[in-house]
């Protein structure tokens, strides 16, 4: 029975009841079937990430094979050594098992939280990461929060106005803001504002909460005016297209308040902003070396570009590890993010 | 003195409602009034100017448009453009306006019982928090009206069909108790059995409310059963303006005649469709005199010289145009004989029981078809019935999870298909075109798939479909709907098929256009022995166009047979359902 009764009139297959209730009202099942299947998501994507971290461990691990010159000179240095005292050395550090073998003996004290010596300077690195750790994230933590609050309002406002002089006034800074490099800003407001006009200390993190506050806080305006430039203009992109959609149209036609029109737009505009603050993220952990290292601050930053110098590597691997970590998380929390920004996403899932 | 002031607070008027562009003016001297409760349509071609018509009285004009005139609303005067703080006071509770796209027309990360309280809430004032309660029971009641039922306030716009966010949108609308309700092709985006449901819905409200409504639309028919009068745009002038039964059962002006006539009808099939030459001219490229004068078989040498004004003309109406005085005769051109049998051949397309799965649901429940050669077979359904689906398994854009597809008795797959025996000309011709490449070059690109002995040229193609040859320079962007479609049927030539897919591709498209597709389709068919498989919703121009019929429902063939017969003497109650919401 195929197809071909057409001529005579003939139904071809009737297999559908003659008069179905429209389907209009048939609407989707919520419930058990949502939370499953946002389960099976969060899962999915928390393996991912487990797994780019695998990866990014087997290349850190490889760090020391692949920079140039020999492991053991960057461990001696430029003294002399006998061979005896390289044979002992290459037998402390494991150099004789096959490559293999040392990854997963590296792997396995990293993962119980013995993370090795500097060779520099022979403390634990979880020693000189704690006594790091703090400034860097205050720093990060207080640029991060600069750039958001400026930046969305400024981007919002420029969408409003856009195509006025407001709006270019915006948007030229921000192009300055984005193509000035960290450390030229740093030099900047060092100048300005600790040797032209003192009002902020230029080296050093400071004692107590309060101080260490101030003392980060050029510091931390320097880190926020790149990240908060690309915020502004992410921002008012989104804003723009968002300012000029359909719904927009008709919240206004209706006769909503500007206030809630805008909240309503920011709503919908802010999902393509949270969903690059990864990338946000992984430009800030770049810019806190430059940062760090212009204003002295002992942070990880200021460790990682001296380990790198003196081929520290257990320190280098270390926070190099520490980093994709954060990222990864971030790209995760991004990502799991979307469950709660955005609704099609939840009820598309049950497809 | 107080009559007169009664009069005007129960009248909504627009007065030489003027929108000027940067290419000049779009819409000119407009003026119409609408008491309340009663209903005006404007129609006419896309670029005549009636969304910036709706725009202009709502003052949402975009930026760069600018708006002289005046719009009195229930006593309201506003001097165009008005200022921000006149039309924030008007909008809402004086004039709302409802727009075309359900699927845009609500904020996607909202629940729709939320955004019919922001209405509400922007009408009533931000009242202490007692009144949450009352909202929520006023949200679900503004539900009911449009007969949606009270879940649907926790719902967001994603999770509901096309129809079921229209009558959400229209309750938001309602919700600010609105003077007058411009409705913007309300229903052009919905399917056939809902656009009934969606403009019976509408007028049915409008005068329970005593609302005055103004309904936008392209589609005549659509106009007719609701509306009290009728304003005819062109070229952003009113052309004809009166009683709508006065207006479109005995049109004056030519270009409503000609409107009305290049409606295909559905009882019958025509021998040709009337068409309207040519294209509504853009702001700035208007000729001298008469805008329509290029496109009208009435014209005189007067036309050329000065522009019509409108005058009283017969029944009520006014009418601009010097040569037609009284009703003109609309044509009615012969039917033609549908006998038509199907030959012993062996089918050039023979799908057979295709069944196809999108994540788990079933798109496609075993469907099968047969397509002879020289044939035009129709697939009709709405939206979601899986015609189109259908239509992307036949091209080779999606693979069947089980059941054949056979062309000339091969069976088609992946690695083994007849691409340029098959061609499909999608239903939007605004993306189908890349704007950046001109249009000789997409079909040279076309033409370079070709492996035909004797391939055509880029300048047969554009002769074949109708347009001169000096296109081959133009970009997309300058070119109107109708020509872009021809540009894409030009590019699906251009292998030298022997079928044709058609997924709706004169859907997107205004009446008249829609003609002159349909007649360059039934003539490509008969030049080029062309088999045609053409999917649409609308049963009357699939009796155009189409022998046969297979009707689809929910990815099942619930009716097939000769077109004539299964229009007229529909089986199943789909078939039925689908014919009476496109004779409304």
């Amino acid at each position: 029975m195929g197809g071909g009764h057409l001529p005579d009139g003939g139904l071809t297959e009737v297999t559908a009841p003659a008069d179905v209730a429209s389907p209009a009202l048939a609407m989707p099942v919520r419930g058990r079937s949502t939370a499953s299947a946002v389960a099976r998501l969060i899962a999915w994507r928390v393996t991912g990430a487990v797994v780019l971290l695998a990866v990014i461990s087997v290349l850190v691990f490889l760090l020391t094979y692949l920079s140039p010159g020999n492991i053991i000179k960057n461990i001696t240095g430029i003294r002399p050594v006998s061979p005896h005292i390289v044979a002992e050395l290459r037998a402390e550090y494991g150099l004789n098992q096959p490559l293999a073998v040392q990854y997963l003996h590296w792997l396995g004290r990293f993962v119980t939280g013995n993370f090795g010596r500097s060779i520099e300077d022979q403390t634990s690195v979880s020693q000189l990461f704690s006594e790091r750790v703090g400034v860097t994230l205050l720093l990060c933590g207080m640029a991060f929060a600069l750039a958001v609050v400026v930046s969305i309002p400024l981007g919002v406002l420029a969408a409003v106005r856009v195509g006025g002089l407001l709006d270019r006034l915006i948007s030229v800074t921000s192009v300055i803001g984005l193509s000035a490099p960290a450390f030229a800003v740093g030099l900047i407001l060092l100048y300005v504002f600790s040797y032209f006009l003192p009002i902020f200390p230029s080296s050093g993190s400071g004692q107590g909460l309060a101080d260490t506050v101030y003392h980060l806080t050029l510091p931390a305006v320097t880190l926020a005016v790149g990240v908060g430039a690309y915020i502004v203009r992410l921002t008012r992109t989104a804003m723009t297209r968002e300012l000029r959609s359909d719904y927009v149209t008709f919240a206004r036609a209706r006769g909503l308040g500007s206030q809630r029109i805008m909240w309503t737009a920011l709503r919908n505009g802010i999902i393509p902003v949270i969903t690059t603050m990864g990338l946000v993220l992984s430009f800030m952990v770049g810019s806190t070396i430059l940062v760090e290292t212009t204003f002295t601050l002992p942070g990880l930053g200021m460790l990682l570009q001296s380990s790198v110098e003196y081929k520290d590597f257990a320190v280098v691997q270390f926070l190099t590890l520490f980093f994709a970590t954060i990222i990864v998380l971030v790209m995760l929390a991004v990502d799991l993010s979307y469950l709660v920004l955005s609704p099609e996403w939840r009820w598309q899932l049950r497809r | 003195m107080i009559v007169a002031e009664r009069a005007e607070r129960a009248e909504v008027r627009a007065e030489s409602l003027t929108v000027t562009g940067p290419a000049g003016d779009i819409v000119r001297d407009l003026s119409f009034s609408i008491r309340l409760g009663q209903t005006l349509g404007i129609v006419g071609e896309s670029g005549s100017g009636k969304s910036l018509t709706a725009k202009a009285v709502s003052g949402l004009l975009p930026a760069g448009l600018h708006a002289t005139g005046t719009v009195a609303i229930a006593g309201t005067d506003v001097a165009l453009p008005g200022s921000p703080q006149a039309w924030r006071k008007l909008r809402g509770a004086g004039v709302t306006l409802l727009l075309q796209d359900p699927f845009t027309s609500l904020s996607p990360v909202h629940r729709c019982g939320d955004q019919i309280a922001w209405t509400l809430q922007a009408r009533i004032g931000r009242q202490a928090k007692g009144t949450r309660k009352e909202i929520r029971a006023k949200v679900i009641q503004h539900l009911d009206e449009v007969n949606l039922p009270a879940i649907v306030a926790r719902r967001y716009p994603g999770e509901l069909s096309g129809g079921m966010r229209q009558r959400a949108a229209i309750a938001a609308a309602l919700a600010a108790s609105p003077r007058l309700l411009i409705a913007d092709e309300p229903t052009t985006a919905l399917d056939a059995s809902n656009q009934k449901d969606v403009l019976e819905l509408l007028a049915s409200l409008q005068r329970e409310h005593g609302m005055a409504m103004v309904l936008i639309s392209h589609d005549l028919g659509l106009v007719r059963g609701v509306t009290d009068e009728v304003l005819v745009m062109y070229a952003g002038l009113a052309v004809e303006q009166g009683p709508t039964a006065a207006v479109l059962s005995k049109p004056v002006h030519p270009y409503t005649a000609g409107l009305q006539a290049s409606d295909p009808p559905m009882d019958r099939r025509l021998q040709r469709l009337i068409v309207i030459p040519g294209r509504v001219p853009e702001p700035g490229r208007r000729p001298a005199g008469c805008s329509f004068a290029d496109r009208c078989s009435m014209a005189s040498a007067a036309c050329r010289r000065a522009e019509p004004r409108l005058e009283p003309a017969a029944d009520g109406r006014a009418v601009a145009c010097f040569n037609s005085r009284g009703p003109i005769a609309l044509a009615a051109p012969a039917a033609v004989d549908e006998r038509w049998q199907r030959g012993d051949d062996a089918p050039l397309l023979r799908a057979h029981h295709v069944v196809k799965s999108f994540a788990g649901q079933l798109a496609l429940h075993g469907v099968s078809i047969e397509v002879h050669n020289g044939e035009s077979v129709g697939i009709v359904g709405e939206s979601g019935s899986g015609k189109t689906t259908l239509a992307r398994c036949i091209a080779g854009l999606e693979r069947p999870d089980s059941g054949e597809i056979l062309y000339r008795g091969t069976t088609l797959t992946r690695e083994r298909r007849t691409a340029n025996q098959i061609q499909v000309v999608f239903q939007d011709p605004y993306s189908a075109l890349n704007p950046k490449m001109r249009i000789g070059a997409a079909i040279a690109e076309a033409l370079r798939t070709s492996r035909s002995e004797r391939p055509r040229t880029v300048a047969d193609l554009l002769d074949m479909v109708g347009l001169p040859a000096a296109f081959v320079r133009r970009y997309p962007s300058e070119l109107s709907g109708g020509e872009r479609q021809r540009v894409a049927i030009a590019r699906s030539l251009a292998p030298d098929p022997e079928l044709l897919i058609c997924d709706e591709s004169v859907s997107a498209l205004d009446v008249s256009v829609q003609a002159q597709i349909l007649n360059l389709l039934s003539d490509l068919r008969q030049e080029l022995g062309l088999s045609l498989l053409f999917i649409s919703h609308d049963l009357a121009v699939v009796r155009q166009i189409s022998d046969a019929i297979y009707v689809i429902q929910a990815g099942r063939i619930v009716e097939s047979g000769l077109t004539r017969d299964v229009l007229r003497a529909p089986r199943q109650g789909y078939t039925r359902r689908l014919i009476t919401a496109v004779s409304q």
